[in-house]
């Protein structure tokens, strides 16, 4: 997944010396495909061991335990990708999902509910993806403009937007979500009378990533993004208005959080201020260990994919082998070191 | 080595043993024989000055000699003894000390913790540092150089030419008997390489021997005994210095006659392209004013930090300015940010073009295509086709070699980086070209290759503003020549005005008339 803005189709000054040429993609696909056989590897070990974990009902729990934190570490990616990281996305899950629960049950919000509107979910979902992209320009103009880095900004966010969240909702999960949404989390949907395989977030967490790849490759907002990660100053020197595309991918990136924080509040039918709390450094996680290099300028979006379900995949088989919920998390966080060491070690050998 | 610390002139070296012998090394790297047969050796108390042009080799045998490289054939012996170092640690142990351009000192640690980092003297067997008895040493090795440096300041706080003074104090403490300098005074007034040359005097009369890297060729008779030059991989001469002049040094160096090098081309000046008046920014220029015409190009000369770099920033948008009105085609122009300056068809090459001047995980294609990607199209996508072809285009005109236009620019020469740098700013047709330091590290080739493109340039009418430290390079290919001295313009000189003596005077702040003995003669 590495590159994906500097790849391109065959091209005819390939013919410059194409003997070389003809070898890199083997390599490239090799290099880019490791975590990727690791995820089948597993999946395969899984399947023959276990005869619950191959079943489709099973498939569709992992694709609805990746779906939202894929959609978070999506957007996690973008940022990681200009050498930024934003530490506020799982707040900004609890803070949306708050605030458009709120918005349509009129329940929980902070302020008296004579005043509080009860709004059409077609209002109040949009209403608080807007407030959620709009926090996300205004961090966005803080990084670039007040040239404080995205840690500091990002790690006062993380407190300020779940702090926003505990005074919305009066510290109380905030309920019985209207059940006209229901749909957006269907196990098993139907579109167009045709039954889908996957549940309703998988598919759009798999609509996200695709734009988002035709985004990185297809666009000048993808292109500068790897070239402001590979070398701001001379991005900058290029002529390029780099901070004005930091602003929209700190946006972008708090847009995919704060949608799926309002998927996440259905499917919880709870707008709380812990919902989403791990989904911040397992978005993180997602893409390190899908190769998007903290460093910045090296990455892309479908190696994260791959990262998310396979942390899903860990903790769906934790479930099956009834390892006690204890230690889920140690053995999460072993996976991601693991992982991530197995990858330098390879590359490391290589060369 | 029995001479007195306080000795007032330069000793002699000890001629009669040798503290280094290096026999017939070679070095190859893939597609470069980097050196062939070379021959050096070092007395105690003795400056062996090494020229060459960039790509000559010094670094790659200053480079075994400190162990970062392994050599390929050949010997090394280090007082009699034949040595084999595979890491830079086994040559420090062995009293090998360099002295790098880039300082390899901890700017907030104090001298004496600089001086005794890995190294540090304890209380007894405790794990406790003795920060009486290192302060002592420290400031008994810096007193055995004259150095008047508290050894408690933190190294931050030194000039740049004190740090370097630290550098020699630490080789001097872990007891090195022979400290390679690589271009010790490229950042250094005047005043500071006296102060240098001073300690390095006193490094002779302790019997330490020293490889002196210089592209100054003054320095050659000033501090050196011997001088060896090196061409393409090969050994030229060894000489002792008060055997050749510094015009037969330039020739064996180069090795062509300087017409070759330099394809200047006479270009009819046109219109007035770029004025600037009043050009000021925060401490580093004042009241800078000039012109540069169509087909023209502007040299900018002057010493290291006087403001030259800090110019072309300036009128680029990169950093702010306080004070200033520039002009482009005769209508005045606000640039508060580089990408003003490329609408307005400016380009900058900066200086250093791995830092600044590409992405280099990113492709040729990428890279060249980078300042005019709002050009290729008006809508947020980008057009692979085109980008495709433009950059085809440049790699084939600028004879970039590449295997593909997909290849990252990481892995391309300094040559050919240099070539997608200018690939990218040729792309956006530019009214005014800024060259930083076109040529600093790369090859000859390439060089004239860069040349010849800058002159097709102006012939097009394009303006040109070069800046360089290559004195050579500016007096060849500049028009007229603007020298600057502390942020200030000191002079600028029309073509028949043109001399070494006449830009070092005015770069060091004197008028043309005392130029002479302090001038710097930099090499090609």
């Amino acid at each position: 997944m590495a590159d994906t803005a500097t790849q391109s189709p065959r091209n005819k000054a390939a013919d410059l010396e194409g003997s070389f040429l003809g070898r890199i993609p083997v390599w490239r696909l090799i290099d880019e495909a490791g975590v990727l056989l690791v995820l089948i590897a597993l999946m395969t070990i899984l399947a023959l061991d276990n005869d619950v974990f191959g079943t489709w009902f099973n498939m569709r729990l992992i694709a609805l335990d990746a779906a939202l934190v894929g959609i978070v570490a999506c957007g996690q990616t973008f940022v990681i990708l200009t050498a930024g990281i934003d530490l506020s996305l799982g707040s900004m899950v609890a803070f949306s999902g708050v605030l458009a629960a709120g918005l349509m049950t009129r329940r929980g919000l902070a302020f008296p509910e004579a005043m509080a509107p009860m709004l059409d979910p077609w209002i109040a979902i949009p209403i608080a993806l807007a407030f959620g992209t709009l926090y996300g320009m205004l961090q966005g103009l803080i990084i670039t403009k007040l040239k404080i880095t995205p840690f500091i900004v990002t790690l006062g966010s993380l407190s300020i937007l779940q702090g926003l969240a505990l005074v919305l909702s009066n510290a109380a999960p905030v309920q019985q979500l209207p059940r006209q949404l229901r749909w957006m989390i269907q196990i098993e949907p139907e579109i167009l009378g045709l039954k889908m395989p996957l549940p309703m977030p998988a598919i759009i967490m798999l609509l996200v990533y695709f734009t988002a790849w035709l985004v990185l490759r297809y666009t000048k907002l993808g292109r500068y993004a790897y070239a402001i990660g590979g070398n701001e100053t001379a991005t900058r020197l290029s002529g390029i208005k780099v901070d004005r595309y930091l602003i929209s991918i700190y946006s972008l990136s708090a847009f995919l959080a704060a949608m799926a924080g309002v998927i996440l509040s259905v499917r919880l039918d709870s707008g709380n201020y812990t919902n989403g709390e791990t989904y911040t450094l397992d978005g993180v996680a997602a893409a390190v260990i899908g190769g998007t290099s903290l460093m910045g300028g090296v990455g892309g979006v479908w190696g994260t994919l791959v990262g998310a379900l396979l942390m899903a995949v860990v903790r769906n088989a934790l479930v099956l082998y009834n390892v006690p919920a204890m230690w889920h998390r140690v053995v999460v966080g072993g996976i991601i070191v693991g992982a991530v060491a197995l990858d330098a070690i390879r590359k490391r050998l290589r060369s | 080595m029995q001479a007195t610390l306080d000795a007032p002139s330069a000793p002699g070296p000890d001629s009669t043993r040798l503290l280094l012998e290096m026999r017939s090394i070679s070095k190859s790297f893939p597609g470069v024989k980097a050196l062939q047969n070379v021959d050096l050796d070092l007395h105690p108390g003795e400056v062996h000055v090494l020229l060459g042009e960039n790509g000559a080799g010094k670094s790659t045998l200053m480079k075994i000699l400190s162990g970062v490289y392994d050599r390929d054939d050949g010997t090394i012996l280090l007082n009699g003894q034949p040595v084999n170092f595979h890491n830079p640690k086994q040559a420090q142990e062995h009293g090998i000390a360099t002295i790098y351009q880039e300082f390899a000192l901890i700017p907030y640690l104090s001298v004496t913790e600089n001086i005794f980092l890995g190294d540090e003297i304890m209380l007894g067997p405790s794990p406790v540092l003795n920060w009486p008895a290192m302060h002592r040493h420290a400031r008994e090795t810096l007193r055995q150089l004259n150095l008047d440096i508290n050894p408690r300041t933190l190294v931050r706080d030194l000039g740049v030419a004190k740090q370097q003074l630290v550098e020699v104090a630490k080789a001097l403490h872990h007891e090195a008997d022979l400290i390679i300098m690589d271009e010790p005074t490229s950042a250094l007034s005047q005043n500071e390489i006296e102060d240098l040359f001073t300690v390095i005097r006193q490094l002779k009369a302790k019997g330490v021997g020293v490889i002196y890297i210089s592209h100054h060729l003054d320095e050659v008779h000033r501090i050196g005994d011997r001088v060896t030059v090196l061409r393409d991989g090969l050994r030229v001469a060894t000489l002792p210095v008060a055997e050749i002049t510094i015009d037969e040094l330039i020739r064996m160096m180069v090795g062509r006659s300087v017409d070759e090098q330099f394809p200047k081309v006479e270009i009819p000046r046109r219109e007035e392209v770029l004025r600037v008046e009043g050009l000021s920014s925060k401490g580093l220029l004042h009241d800078v004013s000039f012109n540069v015409y169509g087909g023209e190009i502007l040299g900018v000369a002057g010493l290291v930090g006087s403001g030259r770099t800090e110019l072309a920033r300036a009128i680029f948008g990169a950093d702010k300015i306080e004070a200033g009105q520039m002009h482009l085609d005769g209508r005045p122009v606000k640039i508060s940010a580089p990408h003003d300056a490329v609408d307005l068809g400016i380009g900058l090459l900066t200086e250093d073009r791995k830092e600044q001047g590409l992405v280099l995980g990113m492709s040729v294609r990428a890279n060249i295509v980078m300042p005019i990607l709002n050009r290729i199209t008006r809508t947020p996508l980008v057009n692979i086709r085109r980008e495709q072809k433009i950059a085809a285009e440049y790699v084939e005109r600028l004879n970039i070699r590449t295997p593909t236009l997909n290849q990252k620019t990481l892995y391309l020469s300094g040559g050919n980086q240099q070539k997608v740098v200018l690939s990218k700013w040729l792309a956006t047709n530019p009214r005014v070209l800024i060259f930083d330091e076109p040529t600093r590290g790369i090859d000859v080739g390439s060089k004239v290759e860069i040349y010849t493109f800058m002159t097709r340039l102006a012939e097009q009418g394009v303006a040109i503003i070069m800046i360089s430290s290559e004195l050579p390079e500016i007096i060849s290919m500049s028009d007229r020549v603007l020298v600057m001295f502390e942020g200030t313009v000191s002079g600028i000189l029309n073509r028949e005005e043109l001399s070494q003596e006449n830009i070092m005077a005015l770069a060091t702040g004197g008028d043309t008339t005392n130029g002479g003995h302090s001038n710097s003669i930099t090499a090609q």
